[in-house]
């Protein structure tokens, strides 16, 4: 990046401007994971879609049409592993044929951030052998 | 009403609603009664054994006392 600096003024070039869209500060905050079991197997994991108690707070009456279809670009990168993490940590509980039970699941993901795992590491082998070890599930 | 939902959610997207009924024709009524209702955006769907889930009062959880590295 060069300056030019010119009576007070300061003119850059030789860079780059990029945009970034603001995250409200809620997000930095908000670091539940909702879990939904479905009884048909299959679980979600993600963002809690009631941050307050009340009414819906989706409407389609009052939804902006510029929201609808929109891709997901707010979720910041510490959410966005934890959310994996959480996953992940279903992942092996089905893998090991244990019941997907949300105190199993925070064990796991306590026990992979104990290791100084990162989640993509959680789906190996060796934790899956660790974590057998560990709890005596042989 | 309808249309107005179909602006919002799309083919494949994933909601929560309750089903309210079901009809002869195959069609299904759901109500997004609640704010834990509705799309379901940023998160992923997995896919597990159905025997490995608990039936219980409560599929809604929120994991807490996890945070990343």
């Amino acid at each position: 990046m060069n300056c030019n600096c010119v009576g007070g003024e300061v003119s850059l070039s030789s860079s780059q401007l990029m945009f970034c869209a603001p995250f409200p500060k809620d997000d930095y905050g908000c670091m539940d994971i909702e879990v939904i079991f479905g009884c048909n197997g299959l679980v979600w994991v993600g963002l809690p879609t009631r941050k307050a108690s009340g009414p819906s707070t989706f409407h389609p009456d009052t939804a902006p049409e510029s929201a609808a279809h929109k891709p997901c670009s707010r979720v910041i990168r510490t959410v966005r592993k934890l959310i994996c993490r959480v996953a992940n940590a279903a992942r092996i509980l089905a893998a090991l044929s244990l019941s997907v039970d949300p105190q199993y699941i925070v064990d796991v993901c306590q026990h992979s951030i104990s290791l100084g795992l990162q989640p993509k590491e959680m789906l190996t082998t060796g934790f899956l052998k660790h974590f057998v070890r560990e709890y005596g599930l042989t | 009403m309808l249309l107005k939902y179909l602006c919002h959610v799309g083919d494949r997207d994933i909601i929560s609603a309750e089903v309210q009924g079901c009809f002869s024709d195959g069609s299904v009524a759901l109500h997004t009664r609640g704010s834990a209702y509705g799309p379901k955006l940023h998160g992923q769907r997995i896919q597990v054994l159905p025997a490995l889930v608990k039936r219980g009062k409560q599929h809604f959880f929120d994991v807490k006392g996890v945070s990343e590295l």
